[in-house]
């Protein structure tokens, strides 16, 4: 029984060290100014030059700027760690990281990050705005700012025990996205490479199992004690995990669903603007009256047979509802009831 | 607020048909735990409003709200006339859970039932086959008070082949609610969750102990793909209760030869076509073990009260199916690959089920209790649940090997729905295993 427990440390230890090794390095993307050099860093405004290693950026107006080569390709669930030094004058002012997928669109308002004077490490791996591949970086000094120094600019992954430790922690306790829920499966959580079940299931089950069989014929009583108490633990740190996830879905739902209207929590559990314009449709065509749906297959088509009954969904019904696709061909001999621009609208056609 | 009252109303009526009918069938109640009866009378009360409310839309009469509660009039005609008494029942009294390890895995398993509740009153349908199939064939139900016009011409309202049981019931809880108020009629599946951890738990416990069955009760709790069943209204946990609960039944008959057990099971395997397709030869398979089991002078009348009980339940829509020329789905149609895909499919299956028992958030750790199977020294136990689980995986596994069902191994919006109906079986199979081989190794040499 002693050798058991030994060899179960030892295991759990081991599985522990799997976790935390760093996989293979990954790359980073590093831009360091100390070697004089603007490293294509250019200002829209301002002036932008290297000194006493750093990039220097005298401030002339609300646009002065540090903005970086374009093109970088980010991958931005490999490198979701930003550590930023630059130094702002005043200190108080700070600076705002914008970031961008499209250089050719731009930067837009929402993609930005607040970064206090100094060396800051931002997590962007829980942001869903850090998603898909980021083209380029924008970082303005603050308000009132007089100018700022960028000594480092780097993009990574996670780095050193700590942050790798917050990050496991992280992964343990947080919710999973609520995509990530689905009734015919859920993704569930990893540590590190190895899924959270399976690092469960193998040092709380199987290896137990193996190690309680002492031959191939023979199964010791004291076998079960050891595999129900290792099924018991494991089952209660995944519960714990499973648990994290459940009270934070309810508390959003409560927060998103309690206290509304049956029409209400349908409008919020559907896509923006889906829901008002079939309610509205509903209010126009007669009761019963078929309709032509037209919106996109799968989803909103299926949602939309749904909710329009009774109105059944028919092709060339004289009751057409348009949902986030040109309108019908003959659009222009139909009558208009009702348009909910961005979004749809609803014709009638003559003679029906 | 008034909605989910009158929901709940009409799942208290449900209730008394389903106790009604179990009165009427002389299932008795005097040695039977008030939650085990209370269980079984919730799903024979579902099976029965099922029923009539196909039997009503069959012969074509609206279904109003007085015609859908004569059901009710099940439980003073069952307490008339089943006054003779209860016939061989042996259903024992659930004791109440002692050890820690009992009273933690009960507490999980109604803290997981209190969540998928919250999550079912709060959230409306929003889940695909919800939305596709069942709840708008139940809305269609209840707005039109039965068939429609054109219901079963074509795929505008779901396969028409698929069956209507449950979709009935939520109609039924609808007309209950006075409108389609979709968090009140999800009230019923968190209803299920509650009942097919009883089940399981119950199933557990007569084969083992306490301790073993409340191990089994946390593994199953902590399923999360099973708890989030709970609450969307989708017809695999339903499927799950009802198979789960004849395998119960059965297994006590199994055990002691009462016809109140097989005349519960059979009521359970009854409606087992109607609730899903996988129903039929999941009903298929538990009549031939009925078939097979049934011994000595009373045989015959356990075959006959088997499917004199059962077939009520399942007859009508089927026929209805069948001879009425309902298309079914063209993903249920047998299809006979040449062997070269065949192999290639089963290959698949085993691949991707492996992958979703250990490598998914999906199930905790139950599925990995199967390795408890390999243990040697083990006598292989041929009880009901061992036999039903293995006849439902080569059921799972030939429906995807021969037909177009494989579309949905591959994109994998099945295969996940299929372990959650032979999980709780599963986790009795499992634990059973490990204890008879450790209470064998355990046990003096004279008593093995």
């Amino acid at each position: 029984m002693r050798k058991t427990g030994f060899i179960l440390v030892a295991l759990v230890l081991l599985a522990c060290r799997a976790a935390f090794a760093e996989g293979p390095r990954a790359e980073s993307l590093r831009f360091d100014f100390a070697g004089g050099d603007l490293l294509g860093w250019s200002a829209p405004t301002g002036r932008l030059a290297p000194r006493a290693g750093a990039a220097r950026l005298d401030v002339e107006d609300e646009i002065s700027s540090f903005l970086s080569p374009g093109r970088l390709a980010v991958d931005a669930s490999r490198f979701n760690r930003l550590e930023i030094d630059v130094r702002v004058e005043p200190p108080e002012a700070g600076a705002v990281v914008y970031w961008t997928d499209d250089a050719e669109r731009g930067f837009v308002p929402d993609w930005r990050l607040a970064i206090p004077s100094g060396r800051s490490v931002l997590d962007l791996s829980r942001d869903p705005r850090w998603r898909g591949t980021i083209d380029r970086f924008l970082l303005t000094p603050g308000p009132r700012a007089r100018g700022a120094s960028l000594v480092l600019f780097e993009l990574r992954g996670a780095r050193g025990f700590r942050e790798r430790l917050r990050a496991i922690a992280r992964d343990f306790s947080e919710t999973e996205l609520r995509a990530h829920y689905s009734v015919n499966g859920i993704l569930g959580a990893r540590i590190g490479p190895i899924p959270f079940s399976l690092l469960l299931g193998v040092l709380f089950v199987v290896l137990p199992f193996l190690l309680t069989l002492r031959s191939a014929r023979r199964f010791p009583a004291k076998g079960a004690r050891v595999l129900s108490r290792g099924l018991l633990a494991g089952t209660l740190l995944f519960l714990a995990r499973a648990g994290c996830d459940e009270v934070r879905i309810l508390r959003a739902d409560t927060r998103v669903l309690a206290g509304k209207s049956l029409d209400e929590k349908i409008e919020a559990t559907n896509p923006p603007g889906f829901y008002p314009l079939l309610y509205e449709a509903k209010r126009r065509i007669p009761r019963g009256a078929p309709v032509e749906f037209r919106a996109e297959k799968p989803y909103p088509w299926e949602r939309g047979a749904y909710y329009l009954y009774p109105n059944r969904v028919a092709d060339r019904a004289n009751y057409v509802l348009s949902y986030r696709v040109p309108a019908p061909d003959d659009s222009a001999a139909c009558e208009l009831l009702f348009r909910k621009p961005g979004f749809g609208s609803v014709y009638r056609r003559k003679g029906g | 607020m008034t909605a989910f009252f009158s929901a709940g109303i009409a799942l208290v009526l449900l209730v008394a048909a389903g106790e009604g009918l179990l009165l009427l069938l002389r299932v008795g109640m005097r040695r039977a735990g008030l939650l085990d009866r209370l269980v079984a009378s919730f799903g024979s009360g579902a099976a029965v409003v099922g029923t009539w409310s196909l039997a009503l839309a069959l012969l074509g009469v609206p279904a109003s709200g007085p015609l859908l509660a004569i059901p009710v009039l099940l439980y003073p005609a069952g307490r008339i006339l089943g006054r003779g008494g209860p016939i061989d029942s042996v259903w024992t009294r659930e004791s109440a859970p002692r050890s820690v390890w009992a009273l933690l895995a009960l507490a999980v398993a109604l803290a997981q039932v209190a969540y998928a509740f919250r999550q079912a009153v709060l959230r409306p349908i929003h889940s695909w086959d919800a939305w596709r199939i069942w709840s708008f064939r139940a809305k269609i139900l209840y707005i039109e008070k039965g068939f429609p016009e054109g219901f079963f011409d074509g795929d505008w309202a779901g396969f028409p082949g698929y069956p209507l049981g449950i979709p009935f019931v939520e109609a039924y809880l609808a007309r209950a609610a006075g409108m389609w108020h979709e968090p009140a009629i999800k009230m019923l599946f968190p209803l299920f969750l509650a009942a097919l951890l009883f089940v399981s738990w119950r199933l557990l416990a007569e084969r083992t102990d306490g301790r073993t069955a409340g191990l089994g009760l946390l593994l199953l709790a902590s399923a999360p793909l099973l708890v989030h069943h709970g609450s969307v209204a989708y017809m695999d946990l339903p499927l799950a209760f009802f198979l789960a609960s004849s395998v119960l039944h059965l297994s006590r008959w199994e055990r002691e030869k009462d016809g109140g057990s097989l005349a519960t099971a059979a009521l359970f395997a009854g409606f087992l076509p109607v609730i899903k397709n996988e129903g039929l030869p999941f009903f298929l398979l538990l009549s031939a073990i009925v078939v097979v089991r049934r011994t000595g002078r009373g045989g015959g009348r356990a075959l006959l009260r088997w499917f004199a009980i059962s077939l009520p339940f399942s007859l009508p829509w089927l026929l209805f199916k069948h001879l009425g020329g309902i298309a079914e789905s063209p993903y249920h149609v047998l299809s006979f690959p040449d062997p070269a895909s065949i192999a290639r499919r089963a290959y698949d299956c085993a691949r991707l089920s492996a992958a979703n028992m250990t490598l998914t958030g999906s199930w905790g750790l139950a599925w990995f209790a199967l390795v408890f199977l390999l243990l040697p020294g083990r006598a292989l136990r041929r009880g009901v649940p061992e036999i039903v689980l293995a006849g439902g995986a080569i059921l799972f596994a030939a429906a995807y090997c021969l037909t177009e069902s494989y579309t949905f191994l591959l994109n994998g919006t099945a295969l996940g729905r299929n372990l959650l109906v032979l999980l709780p079986l599963a986790v009795a199979a499992c634990l059973t295993a490990l204890f008879d081989a450790g209470a064998r190794r355990n046990a003096p040499s004279g008593t093995r």
